[in-house]
């Protein structure tokens, strides 16, 4: 029986550039996770129709969305970064609250966007 | 990024929220100023002073006589805007040297209300043209559609021209605000390029707003102030 394997990590050249969009959920209510995971693709799909979607591989990180504060990361490629952000500017109701998605900013990388925007700061480096 | 939403109603118009909370709400998504709307028919009231700088837009909603009325409310406004949608006003909106803005020209169409000729008698009579992102947000599947492509015809006619454009949230209440990079990029999807997209919330609303209030203290005499 052949063993399952996976395929190899891509070197750095070809893999795909990704940013990752650090955003805050303004609502009536305290919105959960899953009720945003559905808000979101919902206006993705709708804004930018099944294949514009596909283009902009968006992921929301889960470990780094923060039920207290509201704020979480999107990862998406680089160069669709305006589409998602206007995707998320379409959101206009999750679950049964008024909300509106407002974002902090854009990083390179997920150490910076914790770094900067989700005050999440690596005690090694307090001086 | 300094930004001004210059399309904003409260509830001594037809808004849902106070100016106060209007103001306040506008200030957390770091906008620098906003245009309070009420329309040409109501008396004008001081506005309060809050952390952040509110415009006095005068709104005309009318069937006729664009010219007569803006001429008439010239000295008082700070922004004089049309209520377009119907073809014969928006065209008279942007061939009057008194009204600087035009508010959704595509509202309520099935084409995009503007044409080459308004587009260019826009750009010598220094009208801008609006890209209403509430219209986008609250429109649905086809009728979206339509309105994506009216703005999109818009944008390149005023692109061709050299017609300024400005993007607002046209916001009712606190909830169709959206801060100014994402109504940038609204614009910047529909064809503008990122750099002039993000003027049309940033540079372009504050020159308007500079040049006015100029002519108004009687700083500035070239233009459109009469004798």
């Amino acid at each position: 029986m052949l063993e399952d394997s996976r395929p190899k990590t891509l070197p750095p050249s070809l893999r795909d550039k990704g940013r990752y969009i650090v955003f805050e959920i303004i609502s009536e209510n305290p919105v959960e996770y899953k009720d945003f995971l559905e808000a979101f693709w919902n206006s993705m799909v709708m804004f930018l129709g099944e294949l514009g979607s596909s283009d902009c591989q968006a992921r929301i990180l889960k470990n780094l969305y923060d039920q207290k504060s509201q704020r979480g990361v999107i990862r998406c490629k680089h160069d669709m970064v305006e589409h998602v952000r206007s995707s998320l500017s379409m959101i206009t109701m999750i679950g049964e609250s008024r909300t509106l998605i407002r974002i902090n900013g854009v990083t390179g990388t997920i150490k910076a966007a914790r770094n900067k925007y989700l005050a999440m700061r690596d005690l090694r480096s307090f001086k | 990024m300094s930004a001004y939403d210059l399309h904003v109603y409260t509830s001594h118009t037809i808004g849902e929220n106070s100016l106060e909370e209007m103001a306040s709400f506008a200030k957390r998504l770091g906008f620098l100023g906003i245009g309070v709307v009420r329309f040409h028919t109501d008396p004008k009231k001081e506005l309060p002073k809050t952390d952040i700088d509110l415009v006095d837009v005068v709104l005309i909603k009318a069937d006729k006589n664009i010219e007569e009325i803006a001429s008439s409310i010239r000295k008082e406004a700070e922004i004089i805007a049309v209520y377009g949608g119907n073809y014969e006003i928006n065209r008279q909106a942007c061939e009057s040297k008194y009204v600087d803005i035009l508010f959704h020209p595509e509202f309520g169409r099935n084409d995009s209300g503007l044409d080459h000729i308004c587009a260019r008698a826009a750009h010598d009579s220094n009208t801008a043209i609006e890209i209403n992102v509430r219209e986008i947000i609250e429109s649905y599947k086809k009728g979206r559609t339509r309105v994506l492509l009216s703005m999109k015809r818009n944008i390149m006619l005023c692109k061709k021209y050299g017609t300024n454009i400005i993007t607002t949230s046209s916001a009712l209440s606190k909830w169709n605000m959206r801060s100014g990079r994402e109504l940038a990029s609204i614009s910047y999807l529909l064809g503008l390029e990122l750099g002039n997209a993000i003027d049309t919330v940033g540079k372009i609303p504050e020159e308007i707003v500079k040049i006015n209030r100029e002519k108004l203290m009687q700083k500035r005499f070239e233009g459109v102030i009469e004798e």
